[in-house]
Parts: C-alpha cells; structure tokens; sequence
C-alpha cells in the first residue's frame, strides 16, 4: 500500500511537468488548429539552452528560464510569421508536416552543436528529498509541480484577465468572426505560439534536471504529450492538466502494481474508453469552445 | 547470423558471468542474501541479466525483485520505488546510459544504499557518467567490462594517447564505446590483410577463422559471429574517481569495496 501510494504522489508531481510541456501544445491548437508535433523538440530545446547557460555562467538551471523562456517566446513567434502563418489552406494537415519538420530541423542542428551524447542538467535539489509521511519525497518534483502551478496560473490569469487574452478566446472561439470584430487573430496567434513554445522551455528544464537527453529525445515525449492532449481535449488547458496527472498516477501505480510493460497499456486503455463516451476528450466540448 | 560479428570479449549474455562468480566466492558472512533485478526489454541487455539472475538463484541468492520494462520508458523513478522496496542486498540492473544515470539518482533521493549495485551499461561510459551522477555518487558502482584506458592490449597505448591527443581530457573519461569501436577497426583491418581483400564475402571467410588482436584482448568468432576465447568480460567499479578492474584477481588493479560505501 506504501508503495502504491508513493507511486501515487510521485505520478501528480510528475504530471504537473507534463501538463506544463503539453499546455503549449493544446493552446497552439487552440487557436490555430494546427497540431504541433514539433512541440517535444522544442521542449528538448529549452532544455538544452539551460544546459548551456548553466553550463557556461554557472547558473542555477531553474533561474535560467529567466533567459530561456523571453527567448523561446521569440523563436516562437518568428517560427509561427516563417512557417505556420503562410499556411492558408488545409491547415491541420499541413501543419503536422511543417512542424515535423521544424522538428527534424531542431534535431539536427542540436545534434551538430551538443553532439548526440546523452546529457543532463544538474542542480543540488536533483537527489535531494525531505520524509513527509514516510516517503521521501524529492525536491526537483516538488520545485517542478510549483512552477507548473507558478506558470500556469500566469497563462490562466492572463487569458482570463487581460484583454490579450479576451482577443485570444475570441480567436479560439470563431476566428473569422474575431477578424470581423476587429482582433488582429495573425497577432494573437504569433504570440500564443510564442507563449506555447515559452512553456515548453519551462517544461524542458525540469525534464532536462530529472531524465538524461539527447537530441532525439523528443520523439518519445511528443507522443506522450499528443496523447494527454487527445485525452484532456484538444484545445482545452483543463483538460491537460487532467489528462497529464491522470496519464502519471496511472502509469506509476500499474508499473509498481502490475508491472511496467502494462504501464502505457493501462493508460491507453482508459484513453480508448474516454474516447468512446467523450469522442472530443474529457474536457474539449467542442474544441473551439473554450480553453 | 553467418555474416555478422560481434567484437567484444564475450557473448552478451555472458556479460554478468565473472560479477555473479564474485559474489558467490564471497565468505559466508558476505556472500549476499537477496537480489533485485530490472531491465530493459533489450536484446543488449535482458539476457545479461536473465542469466545472471539463473546463475544467482543456482548459488542460493534469493530473487527479492525481478521487473522488465520497455525501452522506451522515461519515467524511471516507479522502477527505483519497486528497487528500493525490495530492500534486496544487491541491485543488478539491465541498463543503457540513461536509465543508470536515473536509478543511481533514485536510489539517492530514497536513501537506499545497496551492498552491490552493478549496471549492464552506464558506468563504463567515463567522464559521461561521472558527469551526470556526480563524481563522488560513482564510488563502489560496478559495470560489466573488457577494456580500461590501462589495459596492456595490442595497441592500447597508442589508442589511448591518440584519442586523448584527439578529443583531450584522461584516458579514465574515454567511453568503453569507443574502444570497442576501435576494436571493429583493429579486427577489419586484420581480416582484411589476412584476406588480401576488403570483399564482404572474402571478409567474412576471413573473420570465421583466425584470431585478431584487439585493445580488448585477442580474440575470434565462431560459426555464428559470436566472440570465442577472448580474455573473457570482467568487473569494473569506480574507486577514488576512476574505474578499475576488481575482478578476476588475475587481472584487477585493485580490490572490491564491498559493501559499497553510501551515497554523499
């Protein structure tokens, strides 16, 4: 029973990581109904430039995303006006095409400047633990979940206090009538790009202090965070949240219970189920509906 | 399976052999009670420890803990839990390099310092791991392995100095990879003078008889490709910052620490 439990507790604070690294993902689709799938890779990224600015100043890896995450939101909103703004027809399709690419192309480059060597972040809290009820429980997932809490309380606040964020929910909810009111939607959606690959540098970073990586990392991960979004709602924040910390708990208690082989199985099958009472997930209504 | 070779001192699935032959020569008083295993579902890795696990159970050490998991995991800490609740007296994990980096950290933050932990892969990658675990965490880990920068095999030297020439740092953070990569090498070149051809199929005549000189030791293939009397795989464990052969006596540059001391 301890151990169920600690796999319980462990499973909510690693979901929180991957709530943060899928919300970018269920935002760009959101409002552009474009499926990211170069959303791993750029989850891989950030981690690799706090690798380096830890690296070469000596700096705490969670402090750098006060450099990495202005500096993905911009890469964000560049690659969006270069690659995802021209697309004016069949966009859904097209969009997996060009950010696989985009997915290839980060690959690549990280390949050629960090070399494919497995490489990991480090930091005084990435084996440290504290008891609480007889667990130990360690500081990096507890710094994770709160900067999960930290940022997506921002990303809520500001599509739900702000009039950015009014212009944003408007381009979710019908973008042609959003035009047609007035919301420049080419300006909400480079910036929502920008804010959802700014999450994936969040993410990247606790992912970078809690799991070895290489530049081809990111294939394992997209899938995990394309099928948090599928379960959770496309387009829906909520239901990333859910959906990651119901993939996690599930996932670590059936690998301790059962056995690590079923652990995906498990998930999957309660994704199959979800999808055929709730085909839009557990929280996407209607996918343009809200967030 | 004719015409493919394998180039390390021993077949993959004998890699634990000489680890579970240590354990079990320990005195009475030391020989371990209980074992904990997992392992990747990888052809590299599972045999090594299936057969360690066989071997083990035969010289009465009792399996506290045995789980496979898929290679594609990335979330190790649940695997270290099942470890860690095993509280089995030694840990032989069936690893690449980042599942050992991850349970060598798990273990930390659970506090959980087994007698013995040895990684199939991981700890023989120098300076890489060192890096990643921290180098006080490396102390009294052990790895399966046929190579160390020291090794008085055929053109060890030279490799050693040249790669450092090469790529800079010691000869303690070469990578075993690239010795047995340079192993391929040393063994084409042979095949293919002794085959007066670099031809697939004169090669592969070649390489079915014969022995080649590697900095892993001589060694020769049999019908299959696999590696035949070679100097055989042996036990490294990192001590003061470097790993070092600890076993067999014959060719260790120092003795075992056992039990391995507790994490910093």
């Amino acid at each position: 029973m301890t151990l169920v439990l600690e796999a319980a507790a462990l499973g909510i604070l690693t979901g929180g990581v991957y709530a943060l690294m899928a919300s970018g993902l269920t935002l760009i689709f959101g409002v552009m109904r474009i499926i990211n799938v170069g959303q791993g890779a750029l989850v891989i990224l950030g981690a690799y430039l706090s690798f380096a600015f830890s690296r070469s100043w000596q700096l705490d890896p969670l402090l750098t995303l006060v450099i990495t995450m202005p500096l993905m939101f911009g890469l964000g909103v560049i690659l969006q006006i270069i690659f995802i703004r021209p697309l004016k027809t069949d966009r859904e399709a097209l969009s997996v095409l060009v950010t696989y690419a985009l997915a290839l192309g980060i690959e690549g480059v990280l390949g050629y400047v960090f070399t494919t060597n497995y490489v990991q972040l480090r930091a005084w809290y990435e084996t440290a633990s504290f008891a609480l009820f007889g667990f130990h429980i360690t500081y990096v997932y507890v710094f994770g979940f709160l900067l999960c809490i930290a940022i997506l309380g921002a990303l809520f606040l500001v599509i739900y206090r702000t009039s950015f964020g009014g212009a944003l929910r408007a381009t979710m909810l019908n973008r042609t009538a959003a035009q047609l009111i007035g919301v420049d939607v080419d300006r909400v959606s480079a910036i929502a790009f920008g804010i959802g690959v700014a999450t994936a540098a969040a993410g990247g970073v606790v992912f970078g202090i809690t799991n070895a990586f290489n530049p081809g990392s990111h294939y394992d991960l997209i899938s995990r965070l394309l099928t948090i979004i599928v379960l959770g709602g496309l387009g829906s924040l909520r239901g990333a949240i859910i959906a990651a910390l119901i993939m996690l708990v599930t996932e670590d208690i059936t690998a301790v219970v059962v056995s690590p082989v079923w652990a995906s199985f498990v998930f999957f099958v309660i994704l199959v189920v979800v999808l055929i009472f709730r085909p839009q997930g557990l929280f996407g209504v209607r996918v343009r509906d809200r967030i | 399976m004719h015409s493919i070779f394998f180039v390390q001192p021993a077949a993959v699935e004998d890699n634990l052999v000489s680890y579970t032959k240590w354990l079990l020569s320990l005195p009475s008083g030391q020989k371990p009670k209980t074992a904990a295993y997992a392992t990747q579902d990888d052809p590299f890795t599972q045999p090594q420890v299936d057969k360690a696990k066989t071997l083990l159970e035969a010289g009465g050490v009792t399996t506290a803990s045995y789980k496979v998991y898929p290679a594609e995991t990335t979330d190790f800490t649940p695997l270290a839990l099942q470890v860690v609740h095993a509280n089995a007296d030694v840990v032989i994990l069936g690893t690449q390099e980042p599942d050992a980096v991850a349970f060598v950290k798990a273990f930390q933050q659970q506090h959980y310092n087994p007698k013995s932990l040895i990684e199939t892969t991981g700890p023989d990658q120098g300076k890489d791991f060192a890096d990643k675990v921290g180098a006080g965490n490396t102390e009294g880990i052990m790895v399966p392995a046929g190579w160390t920068p020291d090794a008085k095999a055929y053109g060890n030297d030279k490799f050693v100095s040249e790669f450092v020439a090469k790529y800079g740092g010691a000869p303690g953070d070469i990578s075993a990879d690239a010795a047995e990569a340079y192993s391929v090498g040393q063994v084409v070149d042979q095949a293919s003078k002794k085959a007066n051809s670099i031809e697939n199929k004169a090669l592969i005549t070649a390489l079915h008889s014969g022995t080649y000189n590697t900095i892993q030791g001589p060694m020769s293939f049999d019908s299959s490709g696999k590696p035949q009397g070679g100097v055989g795989v042996y036990i490294e464990q990192w001590q003061g910052g470097a790993a070092k052969f600890v076993y067999p006596p014959s060719v260790a540059a120092a003795k075992p620490e056992y039990p391995k001391p507790n994490w910093q």
